[in-house]
């Protein structure tokens, strides 16, 4: 995701919703497609462990408006700033999420 | 077209023949999707009386306007055809994501008909539509055909909707198992899908789906978020899942107790929701879409029953059924049951009311080890109980007769076993006591799918409305009462109406369980994702015509008013103890004003005249 804000996530807090998913693609494609979203829920398709990921593109979101964010109701998911990486990065229950590709 | 996918598929499972259709703007408006389409498929086009396991029986998956859209908790889909343990409507409504999937294939609603010639299995990947040959997977239960099936399709994007060894054997309490662990169609679906010679259905859709507003429907889910964060059930659901009302639920009486022979479970402290929490509950986990995180993982990591895991969102329903119903007080022993019910694809529900019955039956001295298949089953013991579990999926022993559903089992065993027999319609009751709550009596004694909770989900005595939305609910604040039968006929006619329609757009009814189900509350939800313009009375109105099409179906196949009655114990039998003591259910008085309420004839049990003009049927 080429912007000066990184993604964190909890997996404690992240409950597999993949309202993020819906809410990034419909901001990215004008539909709700989980396919075409920047942003990707990584779950054993069983046992439910989530990971978030991203694809290293750009991301359409701006003036404070946050299409992933808004509706996460678990509050698994935060813009952070270049200047608070190093207190995120100190944070147990936050991970920087990987890049997909 | 924005919300719908536009396209119904048909699948001659004979021939191999595929037919797609659009689905009209005419079924749409008067029918949403989802619930609505089956009931409404299966009554204008599935012949009167057809045996339900024949190959002319159709078997019907119906996705809704807001699947896979952000319309919180819209992952639900509706599955229905003629059930070969009821032999009238048989249906259910699952939490996995397979409804998704079918709509991002293309599809709204998938009707098969017809019987495979070999086991198969059928894939849906969006245009592709084929029948495969799967004898190697017959016979093997569901986790195993799950993993199977997913090496072979893939993962992310897929969806599997399976039988186990139950619905093989057409056993009627059999169901099909969504995405390893989420049961749907109560009444035998697993069995008409075995009939079928259909093991499996493997989903996998690539498209998206579009909303006329998106920026209204954006606002209008966040609202919805909101309102449904402010609900007192959000957290404690999301936190501890349904398992939290079980200890009330006994309190009040309204637990069944050892098959409805008691009205206080002395063990509760073995099985609530603290103890799920601390000895078997893993995490909780959402349904796709759902910002509610109700659905409990588990798992059993020491003990007799090590080995055990999975996941629901009827924590209520398991803990109750498998525990005080059966006089089970062991959690690691209920895990366990539920595991084993979903491995083999049998209805939770009518398993453990079957098994319960049949322990109640040993008991009385009705059926001896040595008789009609023989069996030591007795309340309490769980190794029995579990036992018991494969032996109805296998049709074996005595698993055979109580596989037949309580009805047929009573008949088979005679005696006083009729009067106890948990049962409406031949649709096995579940785990309340109506007897401690008189207003889920109604609900049971008049779903359209027999005995059961979900078809109305009747709030009314356990939310905190104020008087003004009783009036509008019940007409009068009296139906707060827990025991007086006064509102209570209204009530659960409201409450199967706006139930029809959350059903049919196919949003959760743990989240549309009270207030948020109400029409204004949904219409503009439902108006931003169609483009279609609808006011909160005519959502309503197709609630309450989706209820009509259900009883007209029923009707049609031989049901009478005189079927709208409960198990003559809980007419009959007052409770010894516990906060339902000396009570029975006032069915008689509720009934009546249900009847009233919905605009049927009390003798031929018909919608009168003037309510087929008022809802167009």
């Amino acid at each position: 995701m080429k912007s000066k804000r990184h993604i964190f996530f909890s997996p404690q807090a992240c409950t597999g919703c993949c309202l993020c998913e819906l809410s990034c693609s419909q901001i990215i494609s004008r539909e709700y497609n989980p396919d075409r979203a920047l942003i990707r829920v990584l779950a054993h398709p069983d046992l439910g462990s989530y990971i978030l990921g991203l694809y290293n593109k750009t991301c359409l979101c701006k003036d404070g408006f946050e299409a992933c964010t808004e509706l996460c109701s678990a509050d698994a998911i935060r813009f952070v700033d270049e200047t608070n990486v190093p207190k995120m990065l100190k944070d147990p229950h936050w991970f920087a999420a990987p890049l997909l590709d | 077209m924005n919300g719908y996918v536009g396209t119904i598929l048909q699948v001659d499972l004979c021939s191999g023949k595929e037919e797609r259709m659009a689905p009209d703007e005419i079924l749409m408006r008067r029918f949403l999707g989802g619930r609505g389409f089956v009931s409404e498929w299966l009554y204008e086009h599935l012949p009167r009386g057809v045996p339900p396991l024949s190959d002319d029986n159709l078997l019907i998956f119906a996705s809704g306007p807001c699947n896979g859209t952000i319309v919180p908790s819209s992952c639900r889909g509706s599955v229905g055809a003629k059930s070969p343990l009821t032999s009238l409507l048989g249906s259910g409504n699952t939490g996995s994501s397979f409804s998704v999937q079918l709509k991002r294939a293309g599809y709204d609603m998938v009707v098969l008909r017809g019987k495979a010639r070999c086991p198969s299995y059928l894939i849906i990947e969006d245009g592709d539509v084929r029948l495969v040959n799967c004898e190697d997977l017959w016979g093997i239960g569901t986790a195993e055909t799950v993993s199977t099936l997913r090496r072979r399709h893939g993962y992310r994007g897929v969806s599997i909707a399976c039988i186990g060894q139950a619905g093989e054997q057409l056993v009627p309490i059999s169901t099909i198992v969504f995405d390893r662990f989420r049961g749907a169609g109560r009444g035998g679906m697993g069995a008409v899908m075995g009939s079928k010679n259909l093991k499996a259905i493997v989903v996998k859709g690539s498209g998206g789906v579009r909303a006329a507003h998106v920026g209204r429907l954006r606002k209008a889910a966040l609202d919805f978020i909101a309102a449904l964060k402010r609900e007192p059930y959000f957290e404690r659901y999301s936190k501890d899942g349904t398992a939290v009302i079980v200890e009330a639920m006994n309190r009040q009486g309204s637990v069944l107790v050892r098959n409805g022979t008691e009205g206080f479970f002395q063990d509760i402290e073995g099985i609530n929701a603290k103890r799920l929490k601390t000895e078997v509950s893993v995490r909780q986990k959402a349904c796709f879409s759902c910002p509610m995180s109700c659905t409990q993982q588990y798992g059993v990591s020491d003990g007799r029953y090590a080995g055990a895991y999975g996941e629901g969102s009827s924590g209520a329903s398991v803990v109750m059924g498998f525990g005080p119903r059966c006089g089970v007080s062991d959690i690691r022993a209920i895990a366990k049951a539920h595991s084993l019910t979903n491995e083999l694809g049998l209805d939770l529900i009518s398993t453990n009311a079957v098994i319960a019955f049949g322990m109640e039956c040993v008991e009385k001295g009705l059926i001896t080890a040595d008789a009609k298949g023989g069996t030591t089953l007795r309340f309490g013991d769980a190794d029995a109980l579990i036992h018991m579990i494969t032996d109805i999926a296998f049709k074996r022993g005595f698993g055979t007769v109580l596989g037949q559903g309580v009805k047929k089992a009573s008949e088979i065993i005679g005696g006083e076993s009729e009067w106890f027999a948990p049962h409406v319609k031949g649709m096995d009751m579940m785990e309340v006591d109506p007897r401690g709550m008189p207003g889920w009596g109604l609900m049971f004694a008049v779903s359209s799918r027999g005995a059961d909770h979900v078809r109305a989900y009747d709030v009314s005595q356990m939310m905190p409305f104020s008087d003004d939305e009783l009036i509008r609910i019940a007409g009068t604040p009296k139906v707060r009462d827990m025991f007086g039968p006064e509102g209570k006929g209204r009530s659960v006619a409201f409450f199967e109406n706006i139930r029809a329609v959350a059903d049919s757009m196919e949003i959760c009814r743990f989240v549309t369980r009270g207030k948020l189900g109400f029409p204004e509350r949904l219409v503009d939800l439902l108006c931003h994702v169609t483009g279609m313009t609808f006011s909160p009375e005519e959502l309503y109105s197709i609630g309450e015509r989706i209820i009509n099409i259900e009883r007209l179906f029923n009707l049609g196949e031989g049901m009478t008013p005189a079927d709208d009655t409960l198990p003559r114990r809980y007419l009959y039998e007052p409770l010894q103890e516990g906060g339902a003591r000396n009570q029975t259910v006032p069915l008689k008085e509720m009934l009546s004003e249900y009847y009233a309420a919905r605009g049927w004839d009390t003798i031929t049990g018909y919608p009168t005249a003037e309510t087929r003009t008022k809802l167009q049927i």
